[in-house]
């Protein structure tokens, strides 16, 4: 899981009691916030965003196609889903809500099983989606994390194999066993390629925008 | 929108009826197979694993909440989400369908925006999770793999490098040993330098 209980729901309804068996049916689950009319419903969800928003259609003032209009119309608000709250009659109202932009629907009277699986469906997608744009958004930040670490993996390599290049003149000039000559020999080459590598890690990291 | 055209729905209803008006629904969308009971509805669960199975309730011989009860039992099929046929009326099999595992349900006669609507938003769920975990491993795989390669030659080289400092005769054997750690490294640093340049 997502950790979906962090997510907030917004409830949109001009009728208090269904406001409450809402509240009641997902108020262990989530972080629920309340609007009894589109303008404070707009205000509201201007002062923070909810990751969902179940949106009564028929209100007095601005109905919840009109809430859903103007939600749609802001591409800082047009990502949060909507799940309208219609009458079991208004067939019509259905087929218009998706219309509108909402991802799904639940009648009045509420089904507490039905209302809990849609809010949690659309905010399991939400908060997929959310994450997996973080990590796409990242993949820039994965670059420049990435060089951080080939920096310190290049410091760290620097300063032992700096500290050897130090040690084998004195190594060479103390011994005349011919092998260990061969064997410095060959380490002088390894530790020079060793940095040769790590400059060239340090000149990536400082060198141009850096692709993955 | 993310593509779920690849994805595979499987229809589950004995009235031919139904089945035409959902494939007709969803056949431009995903790939869309057909079972008109419930025993051949689990066979082809278990051969085709599809990524939805939508589910009539009532159906002769084995019904359509002991058809999920199975699906949801068996390890390998428990998450294939389900969804329910259920008549506009039948408030009570809503209810039991949840019971019984379903993620959602559709009513008869169907609506096609809703019927279209429920699909995608479980298909997508299906999609997105592989996505993302997809995408978590490969950033935890870079991230460890560059972690735990280099390591232990580090350590190596380190504590090589520091006896080497004290030694008063040379030894041959740590001098090797360095060698060894020396070119493991360095072949690291070039796959490292390589996954950044590309």
């Amino acid at each position: 899981m997502h950790h979906l209980s962090d997510c907030r729901v917004l409830i949109v309804d001009d009728t208090r009691a269904n406001v409450d068996v809402l509240v009641q049916t997902l108020r262990d689950r989530y972080k629920i916030n309340i609007a009894l009319d589109g303008v404070s419903a707009l205000r509201t969800i201007e002062r923070g965003h909810p990751d969902l928003i179940l949106l009564d259609i028929m209100m007095p003032g601005m109905n919840g196609f009109q809430v859903a209009e103007k939600l749609k119309a802001d591409p800082a608000t047009s990502n949060i889903p909507i799940i309208f709250i219609s009458a079991l009659t208004d067939e019509k109202d259905k087929v218009t809500a998706f219309a509108e932009g909402g991802v799904d629907y639940v009648t009045k009277p509420f089904q507490a099983a039905e209302v809990q699986a849609r809010v949690r469906t659309h905010l399991e997608i939400k908060k997929m989606r959310d994450q997996l744009e973080g990590v796409a958004s990242s993949a820039q930040g994965a670059n420049t994390a990435h060089l951080k670490i080939a920096v310190t993996v290049a410091q760290q390599l620097l300063r032992p194999i700096n500290k050897a290049l130090e040690l084998i003149p004195q190594l060479t000039s103390e011994s005349d066993i011919a092998k260990i000559h061969q064997s410095l020999a060959g380490l002088a080459d390894d530790l020079k390629q060793s940095k040769g590598t790590c400059d060239r890690l340090l000149a990536a990291a400082g060198g141009t925008q850096p692709t993955l | 929108m993310r593509d779920l055209s690849e994805c595979r729905v499987l229809i589950v209803d004995d009235t031919k009826a139904n089945v035409d008006v959902l494939v007709e629904t969803l056949r431009d969308h995903y790939k869309v197979s057909v079972a008109m009971n419930g025993e051949d509805a689990l066979r082809a669960i278990s051969r085709n694993r599809p990524d939805l199975v939508l589910l009539d309730i009532m159906m002769p011989g084995m019904d359509g909440f002991e058809v999920c009860a199975r699906i949801k039992e068996n390890p390998e099929t428990a998450e294939t989400p389900v969804i329910f046929i259920s008549a506009l009326d039948e408030s009570d099999s809503k209810t039991t369908g949840f019971a019984h595992g379903a993620v959602d349900y559709v009513t008869k006669p169907f609506d096609a925006d809703e019927v279209k609507a429920r699909c995608r938003a479980q298909l997508e769920i299906v999609v997105l999770r592989k996505e993302l975990a997809e995408a978590l491993k490969r950033q935890e795989d870079l991230s460890v793999r560059i972690g735990k390669d280099l390591q232990q030659p580090l350590r190596d080289i380190v504590q090589l490098a520091h006896e080497l400092s004290r030694e008063e005769e040379e030894d041959e054997e740590i001098l090797m040993q360095l060698l060894v750690s020396l070119s493991k490294t360095a072949s690291l640093c070039d796959e490292l330098v390589e996954s950044v340049q590309s």
